[in-house]
């Protein structure tokens, strides 16, 4: 499981835990368990609102930026589902005095390409992203269904990820590969 | 399960930087000395200092937000089948193969098998299990031949951990 996805099972957990809690009290509260008085009590009790009224000097600023935490928050949560992946990196690549800067899109259509040109992938699709420093290449490939496996892993590693290293002039790439068969065979190509 | 939560956290998420934003403004509003925007806050602290918790709307809110949590929670411990299978990797790279087009795969390598007419293939706790249909009226030795194949399938694409296989096999049933 992905840290997108993990930070959602864990919020969406937590969230939960913290609703069927709260909820659960009430419930609890209005049916009796902690003593008919305090069932009878209203839902607002005194002393919250004399608590209130005695520090609304900093109560309410306070109040104010916890509900933009809040909305920011939200807003970053949104934004994760909404542009899964991750950062898209730019690079900057030194040539001399020069500095070629690399676009994420250009450098993944070049991979892509590059992978498609090999007779036993059929469709590639590759995303560029970045892991801390490190760049991440994930790539998505449909290959036949008798591909020979080891093979293709051999020359995946030492021809197109060793392009791209050396595209961005760095020996550090994690990468991943997702497969998916196209229930071709090399019979039937033939 | 990966699709579901996304569309969960967005939704939660665009509820959060809603109310979030609302209750600040209305709390601008009401700092500068004006009528409440959109937010009813004057009735909900009227009702609220009045309606104890034995009251039903006390009681409904309660239960909605308790049965929220429930949903919440109950809908995170359902386990569903993974997306993706880890294959055997590399120093350099993870590679893993979409579950859905394994099954599939395992399938057609079995129905390439003499006598079996069809196939369903489910990758499972650990296990892939296969449900094989054939036209001959005695088994004979297909099932280990099915076994056989899907378990080469299988060592040929390296899947890790190795998966257990179970086949179940129906033959054709003779007419009296």
């Amino acid at each position: 499981m992905k840290t997108p996805d993990r930070l959602n099972r864990v919020v969406l957990s937590l969230l939960g835990l913290i609703l069927l809690a709260g909820g659960a009290y009430g419930l609890a509260r209005g049916y009796g368990a902690f003593g008919d008085s305090r069932a009878d009590q209203p839902v607002l009790v005194e002393s919250v609102r004399t608590f209130v009224g005695r520090n609304d000097t900093w109560f309410w600023p306070v109040s104010f930026v916890v509900a933009l935490l809040i909305a920011y928050l939200g807003y970053r949560w949104l934004r994760a589902q909404l542009i899964p992946g991750g950062r898209r990196p730019t690079y900057h690549v030194a040539d001399g005095r020069d500095e070629l800067v690399i676009a994420s899109a250009a450098l993944e259509a070049a991979i892509a390409t590059d992978l498609e040109h090999d007779h036993r992938i059929n469709a590639a699709n590759t995303r560029l992203t970045a892991f801390g420093d490190t760049p991440e290449l994930q790539v998505t490939m449909t290959v036949r269904d008798d591909v020979a496996l080891q093979e293709l892993k051999h020359d995946f590693e030492t021809h197109h990820l060793e392009r791209a290293r050396s595209a961005l002039e760095t020996t550090n790439i994690r990468s991943t590969v997702s497969l998916n068969f196209s229930g071709q065979t090399e019979r039937h190509l033939n | 399960m990966r699709t579901y939560n996304r569309v969960l956290a967005a939704v939660i998420g665009l509820v959060l930087l809603a109310a979030g934003v609302l209750v600040a403004i209305e709390i601008a509003i009401a700092f500068l000395g004006n009528d409440p925007w959109i937010l009813p806050y004057r009735e909900w602290y009227r009702d609220a200092r009045s309606d104890p918790w034995t009251s039903g709307a006390a009681r409904g809110l309660c239960l909605t937000v308790a049965l929220v949590g429930l949903a919440l929670v109950l809908s995170q411990l359902i386990r569903h089948r993974p997306r993706t299978l880890p294959l055997r990797s590399t120093d350099v790279a993870t590679y893993s193969v979409r579950r859905r087009s394994l099954e599939h795969s395992v399938q057609r390598t079995i129905e390439h098998v003499d006598g079996i007419r069809d196939a369903k293939v489910r990758f499972d706790r650990g296990a892939v299990r296969v449900r094989a249909r054939s036209h001959r009226q005695h088994a004979g030795d297909l099932e280990p031949l099915v076994e056989t194949a899907v378990r080469a399938r299988l060592d040929h694409l390296e899947i890790d951990p190795t998966p257990a296989v179970r086949v179940m096999l129906s033959t054709r049933q003779r007419r009296s």
